[in-house]
C-alpha cells in the first residue's frame, strides 16, 4: 500500500512534470508561431537537415512523429515537420492541420490497427472568416518548420492502442495551383500511461 | 385501445401479422412480436398506425409491463427503425421517466396469448416526405433471431412543412444576443427545410443537371445526391426538432480567435455550438449569415452530416472551386450544405426545358379514305434546360368520335435545339372532315406545356374514288 502510494506520487509528480515541459513547448511554438506570421521563417522556427545546395525535389514534405516524453506521461504529442524542396519560398495557411497552436479541425486519420477501426474526432470545428495574407506563413527553399501540437484532448486514446497516424488534411496556399506534399505515416503503441478503456 | 386474443391460428397470424417475428429487450422471454400496418400506400391525411401484437409463446403465463411497448397508447420509446433513402428516421418523440410500476401497467399473458395495440408513428418520427420506407421494431431480444423482413410503405405527398422549431437554450448570452439567434434559428429552420424539399423535389431525371446542386455539390451522381439529400434532411429535422444549445462566450476555447471565428462546435456533442463574434456581426439572412451559420454548424455533428471545414473552402468561390475539383470532398463540405441552404445568389435547382411545336404542315388536306398522309414540322426546346426524350404525334378527330393518332419519338434536346419530325399515316376510312392536332409530350419538369400543341387545318376525308380499267373494256368489245 505504501509502495504504491509513493509510486503514485511520484507518478503524478512526473506528470506534472512532463505537463509543464508540454506548456512550455506548446507555448514556445505559439511564440514562434506568431513570429512566423509575420515574416519568413526565422532560425528559431526552423530545424534545417540539409544545406541550400541540396537537389530541388518540388515537393512538400511532411513528416509526423511523436515525442516520447510527452508519451510516456500519457499525454499525445504530434511533431509535425514541414520541408520546402521547391526552389522556391512557399508560404501556406497553418489552419486545419498541424501547424495551429491548437487542433482545430479533423485533419489527421488515426486508426486502431488491433481494432481496425478509426477513433473519431473529438475536437473542434470552427467556421472562420477567409484568412488574410496575414495568416499565412511562409518557408524558405529547402528550410523546415516544425511544430508540436497537442492531440489528447481531440481524440480518446487509450493504453495499449497501436495506432497509425495519417496527415488527412491539405496545405492549403495562395497559389491556384495545390503544393505537391509527400506525407509520412506514423505507427505506434501507446503506453501504460495512456488510461484503460 | 388493445384486444386479446385468445388464440391466434397460423392462418390468421398469416393475414393479420405480416411478417415481423421478434422480440425487444425489456420483454419477458417467451413473446414474441409482430407488426403490422393497416395497408402499404398513405396519404398525408391518413394516420400513419402500426399494430404490434405480442404473444406469449412460452407455456406459462407471463406479465409483460406496457410501458415502452406499442400498448401505451402511444410511443414512449424508440421502438422502430424506419429508414427512407437508406436513412434512418430520428426518433423525435418523448422518453418518460416514470415512477414504480402499478399492477394496472402489466398485463398477464396466458399461454398463447396474445395482445394488441396500435400506436401512430407520425407523432414519433418524421416521416414527412412522399417516397418509400420501411419499418422494423428495434430487435436485441432473445427472440430476435427469428426471421425478420421489415414492412414497406409508401407515402403518397409530402407533408407541408410546420415550422414549430423547439425553444433554443441560451448560455451567457445577452437579451440581444438571444432576440437575434432566436430570429436566426427560426430562418436556419426555414432554409433549411426549403433546402431538403428542394432535393427532394427535383425530379430524377433533372438532377443532373441541377445548377444549385452542381455549384456547391459537384457534379452529380446519384450516390453523392443521396449523401447530400440524407444529411440535409437530418439538418432539417435537427433544427425542428432537437433543441438547439447556443453558448454566446467564445472566449474560453484554445485555438479560437473569437475576432475570425463566426462559431464552432464538438461533433460529437449534439446540438450545443458556441457564437462567436463573427456571428453576431453579420446579417440574418444570405450569404454567410447567421441563419447559415446555424446550417453549417448543425451540419458538423456526427449524427447530423458529419460534415467537414475545408480550409480551401472558408467562403463561396473556396466552396465552388472545391465542388469542381473534387465533389467526394464537397458533400462533406460544411459550407457548401450552408451556401445551398442560403441560395444567396439565388440559384434553381434545375433549368426547365420547354418543348414547342413550332411547325407543322400536311402533305394532303382532302386525302381519300386511306391515302398515305404525311405531317412534317419541328419541335424545338425553348427552355433552358435539357429536354428529355419524348414523343409528337398527330391525332385526327371528327365529330362523330373517330379518332385516329400516329407519332413518332423525338430525340433529347439541349437548350434551343430542334428536332425534325415527319409522321407518315393513312387517312381514315371514316369519311368527313377531322381536326388535326399535333402535340409533343411533356417532359419532367417542363416550365411551360402551353405551347406542346399546334392545330392544323382540318383535312376532308373523302370518298377513294376506283379507276375502272378502260382499255380491256376496250379490247374484249
Amino acid at each position: 500500500m505504501s509502495n504504491r502510494s509513493s509510486a503514485s506520487k511520484e507518478s503524478l509528480s512526473k506528470l506534472a512534470i512532463v505537463s509543464c515541459l508540454l506548456l512550455t513547448q506548446f507555448a514556445c511554438n505559439e511564440t514562434n508561431s506568431v513570429r512566423a506570421q509575420a515574416t519568413s521563417v526565422n532560425a528559431q522556427d526552423v530545424k534545417s537537415n540539409s544545406s541550400v545546395n541540396e537537389t530541388v525535389s518540388n515537393k512538400l514534405m511532411l513528416d509526423l512523429a511523436v515525442d516520447q516524453g510527452f508519451l510516456d506521461a500519457g499525454k499525445f504529442a504530434l511533431i509535425a515537420t514541414l520541408k520546402n524542396g521547391y526552389a522556391n519560398e512557399i508560404s501556406f495557411l497553418p489552419w486545419a492541420n498541424p501547424f495551429e497552436e491548437n487542433v482545430t479541425a479533423d485533419f489527421l486519420t488515426i486508426v486502431d490497427l488491433k481494432a481496425g477501426a478509426e477513433l473519431p474526432y473529438r475536437g473542434i470545428m470552427i467556421k472562420r472568416m477567409p484568412p488574410k495574407p496575414s495568416d499565412y506563413r511562409s518557408l524558405a527553399p529547402q528550410k523546415s518548420i516544425r511544430n508540436t501540437i497537442d492531440l489528447s484532448r481531440s481524440y480518446k486514446f487509450c493504453a495499449h492502442q497501436k495506432l497509425k497516424v495519417v496527415f488527412s488534411g491539405a496545405l492549403y496556399s495562395q497559389l491556384s495551383t495545390p503544393y505537391n506534399l509527400e506525407v509520412s505515416s506514423l505507427e505506434l503503441v501507446l503506453p501504460d500511461a495512456f488510461p484503460d478503456c | 385501445m388493445k384486444m386479446i386474443f385468445k388464440y391466434l391460428t397460423s392462418i390468421t397470424l398469416s393475414i393479420l401479422l405480416t411478417g415481423v417475428v421478434h422480440a425487444t429487450p425489456e420483454l419477458p422471454d417467451n413473446v414474441q412480436v409482430f407488426t403490422s400496418l393497416e395497408k402499404t400506400s398513405f396519404s398525408i391525411n391518413d394516420k400513419l398506425m402500426v399494430s404490434v401484437t405480442y404473444r406469449n409463446v412460452g407455456n406459462q403465463t407471463v406479465s409483460l409491463l406496457k410501458w415502452d411497448t406499442a400498448l401505451n397508447g402511444g410511443l414512449t420509446e424508440d421502438l422502430f427503425s424506419i429508414e427512407f433513402n437508406n436513412q434512418q428516421i430520428p426518433y423525435t418523440g418523448i422518453h418518460a421517466k416514470r415512477l414504480a410500476p402499478s399492477p394496472s401497467d402489466f398485463v398477464q399473458l396466458a399461454p398463447g396469448e396474445s395482445v394488441t395495440g396500435a400506436v401512430s408513428l407520425q407523432r414519433s418520427y418524421p416521416i414527412n416526405f412522399k417516397g418509400y420506407y420501411t419499418i422494423a421494431m428495434r430487435n436485441s431480444g432473445a427472440l430476435a433471431s427469428k426471421t425478420q423482413s421489415p414492412l414497406a410503405f409508401n407515402l403518397t405527398a409530402d407533408r407541408p412543412i410546420i415550422e414549430a422549431k423547439r425553444p433554443a437554450r441560451f448560455q451567457s448570452c445577452s437579451a440581444s444576443q438571444i432576440a437575434s439567434t432566436d430570429a436566426a434559428l427560426t430562418s436556419a429552420e426555414r432554409i433549411a427545410n426549403t433546402a431538403i424539399n428542394d432535393l427532394r423535389g427535383t425530379p430524377v431525371a433533372l438532377r443532373p443537371s441541377a445548377l444549385r446542386y452542381r455549384e456547391w455539390f459537384g457534379s452529380y451522381s446519384a450516390g453523392r445526391y443521396s449523401q447530400v439529400e440524407g444529411g440535409m434532411a437530418r439538418i432539417a429535422s435537427a433544427l425542428s426538432n432537437q433543441t438547439i444549445g447556443f453558448n454566446c462566450d467564445c472566449t474560453n476555447q484554445e485555438g479560437v480567435n473569437p475576432d475570425n471565428t463566426f462559431a464552432f462546435v464538438f461533433p460529437n456533442d449534439p446540438y450545443n455550438m458556441t457564437l462567436c463574434g463573427v456571428f453576431f456581426r453579420v446579417p440574418r439572412d444570405g450569404t454567410d449569415s447567421k441563419s447559415g451559420t446555424i446550417v453549417h454548424e448543425i451540419s458538423h455533428f456526427n449524427v447530423v452530416a458529419s460534415s467537414d471545414d475545408f480550409g480551401s473552402a472558408l467562403d463561396q468561390s473556396g466552396s465552388r472551386r472545391l465542388a469542381n475539383s473534387s465533389p467526394t470532398s464537397a458533400i462533406r463540405n460544411a459550407n457548401a450544405f450552408e451556401y445551398f441552404a442560403e441560395n444567396t445568389p439565388f440559384l434553381q435547382m434545375a433549368l426547365p426545358a420547354d418543348l414547342a411545336v413550332v411547325s407543322a404542315t400536311s402533305s394532303k388536306s382532302r386525302p381519300s379514305a386511306g391515302q398515305p398522309v404525311t405531317i412534317v414540322g419541328v419541335i424545338s426546346n425553348v427552355g433552358d434546360g435539357l429536354a428529355s426524350a419524348s414523343v409528337v404525334g398527330v391525332t385526327l378527330s371528327d365529330v362523330s368520335g373517330n379518332v385516329q393518332t400516329a407519332e413518332t419519338t423525338v430525340s433529347p434536346l439541349d437548350a434551343g435545339e430542334n428536332f425534325d419530325f415527319e409522321i407518315n399515316f393513312r387517312a381514315p376510312d371514316a369519311l368527313g372532315e377531322y381536326t388535326v392536332d399535333v402535340c409533343v409530350s411533356e417532359v419532367v419538369g417542363e416550365s411551360n406545356t402551353n405551347n406542346n400543341c399546334m392545330a392544323l387545318t382540318a383535312i376532308l376525308v373523302r370518298e377513294s374514288v376506283t379507276i375502272t380499267p378502260i382499255l380491256p373494256l376496250l379490247l374484249d368489245d
